[in-house]
């Protein structure tokens, strides 16, 4: 027997910032190598490391969505293909079965094995986001589907490299299996990159330390992980959370469908049951295990574990109860594709984000606690004949801007958050029109879309568009959170409001801007008005205009205790109209001075309250 | 001491005393943590269209925002979405 | 005799260096007096005047180029405390700046700062909506005009604006650098109305696209413009009454320096910083050291630079503050390490970390005596030896060693090692964090460090830079003389440097005509820049270069091409092969796809103009023996030996030529360094201190 290598405190932590720089290395590779505005501008990809069996040792922090599903994918190549096809040095894999480890089919994950003197030492993992990947719809959302089958490419761990060589067979096999065969394989060469940089220093660092001790560093560090989540669970009150969250069904005849969430914390143990969940639904917004369990561990990395190295150490504590046959695990042959944005999977974040929010409530961290934001949205997939008569098809990426949640002692951030990932960004105005055929009316903080409180939440977006193309352009859109309010509010904080798509069918702006008009407002624009429900396909054609509210953040505590001063500053900032400030803060300001009226704030609020006790009933 | 929002949770005090919640707002004591403080709350179902503008509102009545009041006070402890007939939801319970 | 001047304002001091025309270099220093910089800029002269043994008015006189570096508007972002700024935009941009692309909540934090969501908070705009106004005008990515420019509304809200006291207002129209018309109109209507508002419009700043990024860089040019522009007069006109004749040039971001009324004020923030790169590549020049990494270990950063055959490199995403800019800017990689960064453990781990949180300079490190009880890299270097135990700065400043030892001795007791292990282990780990930021940086540019010489400015940086060597495979590191000196050196020596941009998007292959189009444009901008500037077309030194990019990637490659006075179509052609072999060559093999066609996005033209050539004397000396700097010896600790008896000398009383064998240390006014065992020191013609391992 060898002795295991024990580190000293002193290589611990210089491993510990070498691999965090490794995962770095090919977070950057690919954000530079690829070609897709998914990946280059809001971040939706994410790299990690794993030791020779596949469990993560240390995953970066792009899409936070997917870390469980990554090492999935490893430990599932490693258990199955050992023997046939075989595992070897110069070998790629690709990935993106949603049964094994994806959240949806267009997450396209390629992993590479590291050797060392001939033995497998790692796994290097690297997945992002594909604008589309064949099947029944473009842009891989599959809104019709009633089998998985139907929902495009699906690769369980398929060698596309050998030897270092991306095999022929395979890459034509993809590039006639999906819509963009082009920007298909240069995501995929941006993977292959990035994870041949990463290996690279992987081998300088054994180089240097040893290979002792690196596979120390692979096995101490998720020890080290759990030991500080569970002593961070400690400090926590014991209790049970819950929350509730309901959403439409791409469905008509389902109606509406469920998440329900209870984190019971009893000591250093955290259990997330999903019990009370809705049945699988027939429609494509099904969530299967892998990708259930990736999103509702992305509240609990990004609330609990953001000072915690990231591996399966930190995230393995987690019990979980996944009820089968459930929307939040489904038979194999359910469809999912949509789960993400605008299904089970994303409204798992919300309801997981809101049980921590209340846990943390209770303790005396409240600082960390935050309302939900981001959870109502729309994201319109665009595509047709781009503006150099190519095929395109892309995603409106306002939805990485929402509002975010508010906090217990400040309002939330204005346009700036999504429940995916911590560094959300949206594409400029100007880039978008460089490479799409669309123009611009407006990009603005929608009024009153911060959901009221002591604290409001974030103001979400509005834009407006026109097709400014040769033609006409389809449009998918995916979104949540046009009849329930998705992001709701903590403590007495009102959820924020609701989102919606409006289409002005033969608007016909050019004639307008011809005669030096320009639309600021829906109201400025002429044409047959047609809201468009979510999860719907349309047509948009050259002469109709098309505007969108995305989401905002919920609000916490009672907004009838919002500083009246605070809401004079929102209403000079156009974040709260004259008109909410009354009907909802209580607030009166004198539309001449601009200022608070005290007096008739007080009696105002009063009435409120007293119109609250008159209508409230015990149950 | 704990407090969650404008709800406070008294420990007892001596042997034999109840744990009890209470508004932080008015200290009106809202009853025993035995059950969940929803019971002694009062509660209003108020249309979505409450609390946004209403050229966002829908308006299908499938749902309704769940607001609780201090009885004694009219201070808002919580407001939820949830189906209208639905049962409340427990939001916390300290084991 | 004719003179160069160089002044730089730190933080701190204000550093000139004055270089007469056989390369005699004379320096002064001063406290900086931030209520009215002009004096201590004059404080400066008079001391370097006395020094020359001639009076002010003499010294001026005889200067034929006076460079000044300011931070006048950086501070004035820093303390937010810049130009009442309104902004004019297109009909539907009116909160470009307050939604920031929803980056501004992370952009800029160290990795580990992101991942915690409730503690990332976005910035207030820099322009509140009351004063942005929002005007009738629309062009198409084309330069096609969609609708015409509503003149009335201009009028409009120029008044507004101005009867709400704006003092700048900021002219930011999409596609305005595709055609600036718009633009260009609307300014000509504020200066007719109001002649005495600071105005830039963005097309002007920088013409490239990205709305958020250019409006930004526009706003913060019309927020720091007027002072910029009041202080730069103000001090030019103090100048020429102390009898300077020439024209005072500005320090630049982008690493030139340029005559002051010809530089746009945003290109002097964060030209600080600029200023130590300078300094670098001066010594590079100086030496023939092509290839450099500079670093700078402060109290509370560690920074990195890279030079890359004499060339500085620009940031692909320039950011002041926590605003992503367009401005070109050298590429400056900061982390949180410095003497500062704070040791801890975690008690219930037994673990070992250093940073990112710093002491700073209050409540400082322990054995600064002045409050701080956390030990910190100072502190480890006290414990460890290597810092005077007494005194630093020559004398002026008290240290107390057994304060660092109290400081270290709690994280030992958790650890159950002693103090001297645990000081050496946040050596190595604060070390090993720096290099990392090396690698990284050097190995997503493509770079070989063994190429590459490390320099060691700012006082902390001695005592890491030969142990980072090693971890990095560095052959050659090296202390300079001063640092804060050759950045003011660096401004006395630097040419005068002019940089346009032209984006103009467009599929491979591209015709001759675009070439010469573009470059010609940018060709004749810049000469006429020169022209005006006075600089002979001989000494004039113009370089072109293309961002390129495979059209479906984002992300371009800025590739050099050879300049040319007409371009052949043959030279058109050749691009594509130029472009794959930077491409692969910076992300490796097949990390491209040709397939999917290649892309020009936009074209730049950089010129050098030499004012008056420079070189600087050398003390050359024989001198091998270095006894007579021998000050003392004490016991330091290295990884291999431990504790051992080690050589202290005083780096005053080194001379050129002198060789110090390692272990020993070197201690200067503003620096210590470090020459472990199995190193040698060499006193340079210049007194920088080589450090190299012996084979």
């Amino acid at each position: 027997m060898v002795e295991k290598t024990k580190l000293d405190p002193i290589t611990f932590e210089i491993l510990r910032h070498r691999l965090e720089e490794i995962v770095a290395e090919s977070y950057y590779t690919l954000a530079r190598v690829s070609g897709n505005a998914v990946i280059t501008e809001a971040g939706d990809h994410e790299e990690s490391i794993m030791n020779a069996m596949g469990d993560t040792v240390m995953v970066g922090g792009g899409i936070v969505e997917w870390t469980g599903c990554l090492e999935d994918a490893a430990r599932y190549i490693s258990q199955e293909y050992e023997d046939n096809p075989g595992i070897h040095e110069g070998d790629q894999f690709i990935m993106n079965d949603t049964g094994i480890a994806a959240v949806h089919h267009m997450d396209i994950q390629v992993l590479k094995p590291v050797f060392w003197e001939g033995k497998r030492v790692a796994w290097l993992n690297c997945a992002g986001h594909m604008m589309d990947v064949g099947g029944m719809q473009e842009s891989g959302f599959v809104f019709g589907a009633t089998e998985r089958i139907q929902e495009g490419l699906c690769m369980k761990g398929v060698k596309i490299c050998e030897k270092g060589k991306i095999r022929r067979d395979i890459e034509d096999t993809l590039k006639y299996m999906t819509r963009q065969p082009d920007l298909f394989m240069l995501e995929i060469g941006a993977r292959i990159a990035a994870n041949n940089a990463a290996a690279t220093r992987l081998l300088q660092t054994i180089e240097e330390f040893g290979i002792d001790k690196v596979l120390a560093i692979f096995e101490e560090l998720p020890e080290y992980s759990e030991k500080l989540i569970r002593a961070k669970l400690r400090t926590l009150p014991d209790g049970v959370f819950r929350a509730t969250h309901h959403f439409e069904s791409i469905r008509e005849d389902e109606g509406y469908l469920t998440v329900k969430c209870a984190l019971i914390k009893e000591g250093d143990s955290i259990t997330l049951d999903f019990t009370g969940s809705s049945p699988q639904s027939k429609g494509s917004q099904n969530v299967a295990l892998p990708g259930a369990r990736s999103n509702a561990e992305c509240p609990f990395l990004m609330m609990l574990g953001y000072d915690i190295p990231w591996n399966y150490g930190l995230w393995g504590v987690i019990n979980w109860v996944l009820p089968e046959g459930s929307i939040v695990n489904p038979s194999p042959l359910a469809p999912v594709s949509t789960n993400t944005p605008a299904g089970a999977g994303y409204v798992m974040i919300g309801t997981v984000t809101d049980c921590i929010s209340q846990m943390y409530l209770c303790s005396d961290r409240t600082e960390e606690a935050y309302a939900n934001g981001g959870n109502a949205f729309h994201n319109p997939n665009m595509y047709g004949t781009g503006k150099r008569g190519e095929f395109f098809i892309t995603m409106m990426m306002e939805l990485m801007i929402c509002g975010g949640g508010a906090l217990a002692y400040r309002d939330g951030d204005n346009t700036c958050s999504n429940l995916w990932t911590t560094k959300p960004q949206v594409t400029n105005i100007e880039r978008a029109e460089e490479h799409f055929p669309w123009l611009y009316l407006w990009r603005k903080e929608a009024m009153d879309t911060g959901g009221p409180g002591q604290y409001r939440g974030g103001t979400g977006c509005t834009n407006a568009i026109i097709s400014y193309g040769i033609g006409e352009m389809g449009v998918h859109d995916m979104g949540l959170g046009m009849e329930p309010r998705l992001a709701n509010g903590l403590a007495g904080g009102y959820p924020a409001p609701n989102v919606k798509q409006i289409v002005y069918r033969g608007a016909n702006l050019k004639g307008m801007f011809e005669n030096g008009q320009l639309p600021r407002t829906p109201d400025d624009i002429p044409g047959h008005r047609e809201v468009k429900p979510l999860l719907h396909s349309f047509t948009l054609n050259p002469e109709d205009a098309y505007v969108i509210y995305f989401g905002g953040g919920g609000g916490y505590g009672d907004p009838l205790q919002r500083d009246p001063e605070a809401v004079v500053k929102d209403i000079h900032q156009e974040y709260v109209s004259f008109e909410e400030a009354k009907r909802t803060y209580g607030v009166i300001v004198d539309p001449d001075t601009q200022q608070v009226n005290w007096e008739e704030t007080r009696n105002l609020r009063q009435e409120m309250i007293q119109e609250r006790l008159t209508l409230g009933k015990r149950e | 001491m704990i407090t969650w929002g404008n709800i406070r949770i008294e420990k007892a005090a001596k042997k034999g005393q109840e744990e009890v919640y209470s508004c932080v707002q008015c200290e009106h004591v809202l009853g025993p943590t035995t059950e969940d403080w929803k019971k002694y709350a009062l509660v209003n179902k108020a249309p979505l269209s409450k609390a946004q503008p209403l050229h966002l509102a829908t308006h299908s009545g499938r749902f309704a925002l769940r607001e609780f009041y201090c009885p004694n006070c009219g201070t808002m402890f919580e407001v939820q979405m949830l189906a209208t007939e639905e049962p409340n939801v427990e939001t916390f319970k300290l084991l | 005799m004719r003179l160069r001047i160089g002044i730089d304002t730190g933080g701190t001091f204000t550093d000139m260096v004055v270089i007469d025309e056989h390369g005699k270099v004379t320096t002064s220093k001063s406290l900086c007096t931030p209520h009215d910089y002009t004096i201590c800029v004059e404080a400066c002269l008079e001391i370097a005047a006395e020094k020359l043994g001639i009076t002010v008015e003499e010294m001026l006189n005889q200067t034929v180029s006076f460079a000044y570096g300011t931070t006048i508007g950086t501070n004035a972002i820093a303390t937010r405390t810049g130009a009442k700024t309104g902004m004019l935009t297109t009909s539907g941009c009116r909160d470009v700046l307050h939604i920031a692309r929803g980056l501004t909540r992370w952009s800029g934090l160290p990795e580990s700062d992101t991942k915690h969501m409730a503690a990332t908070v976005k910035p207030e705009a820099l322009i509140p909506k009351e004063l942005t106004r929002e005007i009738t005008e629309r062009i198409d990515s084309t330069g096609q005009v969609v609708c015409g420019l509503d003149e009335e509304e201009v009028k409009q809200a120029c008044k507004e604006l101005v009867e709400q006291g704006v003092e700048s207002i900021a002219i930011c129209f999409l596609w305005s650098f595709r055609n600036p018309e718009h633009e260009e109109r609307a300014q000509e209507i504020l200066t007719n109305l109001y002649p005495n508002i600071y105005s830039s419009t963005s097309h002007q700043v920088i013409p490239l696209e990205g709305e958020y990024e250019r409006f930004i860089t526009t706003v913060l040019d019309n927020y720091v413009g007027p002072k910029t522009k009041n202080y730069t007069t103000l001090l030019s006109s103090h100048l020429k009454r102390m009898g300077l004749k020439v024209s005072l040039l500005l320090m630049q971001a982008d690493g030139g320096i340029a005559y002051a009324d010809t530089v746009q004020p945003v290109a002097s923030v964060h030209s600080g910083p600029a200023g130590g790169v300078l300094g670098a590549q001066t010594i590079g020049k100086l030496l023939n050291y092509k290839d450099i990494i500079s670093t700078d270990v402060g109290g509370t950063t560690f920074d990195v630079s890279i030079i890359t055959n004499h060339e500085v490199t620009y940031s692909r995403e320039p950011r002041i503050e926590k605003f992503n800019t367009l401005y070109p800017t050298l590429d400056i990689i900061s982390i949180g390490a410095g003497g500062g960064s704070i040791v801890w453990t975690n008690p219930d781990m037994k673990s070992l970390h250093v940073g990112p949180q710093s002491a700073g300079s209050s409540p400082g490190p322990a054995c600064y005596g002045v409050g701080g009880t956390a030990p910190t890299v100072t502190d480890a270097c006290m414990v460890l030896g290597y810092l005077n135990p007494h005194s630093l700065n020559g004398g002026r400043m008290r240290l107390y060693k057994e304060k660092a030892h109290e400081a270290f001795q709690e994280v030992a007791d958790v650890l159950g090692m002693d103090v001297v292990e645990v000081a050496y282990g946040a050596y190595e780990i604060i070390t090993a964090k720096m290099s990392d930021l090396i690698v990284g940086m050097t190995v997503r540019k493509g770079l070989n460090i063994s190429d590459y010489i490390l320099l060691a400015f700012g006082g902390g940086g001695a005592m890491h830079v030969a142990r980072m060597g090693t971890m990095l495979g560095a052959k050659k590191v090296m202390v300079p003389a001063s640092a804060s000196v050759y950045s003011a050196m660096g401004l006395a020596t630097s040419p005068i440097v002019h940089t346009y941009q032209k984006y103009d998007y467009q599929m491979l292959p591209i015709t001759a005509d675009t070439l010469n189009r573009n470059l010609g444009e940018l060709d004749r901008k810049i000469n006429a820049d020169f022209e005006r500037d006075g600089i002979p077309e001989k000494d004039r030194q113009i370089s072109f270069y293309a961002d390129m990019k495979y059209s479906l990637q984002i992300n371009a490659v800025t590739l050099e091409i050879p300049r040319k006075k007409v371009y052949t179509e043959e030279d058109a052609a050749k691009l594509a092969d130029l472009f794959d072999t930077a491409y692969a060559k910076m992300y490796g093999e097949g990390s491209g796809y040709p397939a999917a066609g290649r892309a020009v996005v936009s074209f730049m033209a950089k010129g050098k103009g030499e004012i008056y050539p420079f070189k600087l004397s050398a003390s050359v000396s024989e001198h091998v023996d270095a006894s007579q700097a021998l000050s003392g010896q004490r016991q330091a600790y290295f990884k291999d030996t431990g504790f051992v008896n080690t050589n202290i000398y005083s780096y005053e009383r080194l001379k050129s030529g002198n060789k110090v064998e390692g272990p020993a240390i070197i201690e200067a006014e503003d620096t210590t360094m470090l020459i472990p065992p199995k190193f040698v020191a060499e006193v340079d013609a210049y007194r920088n201190v080589v450090i190299e391992a012996l084979v």
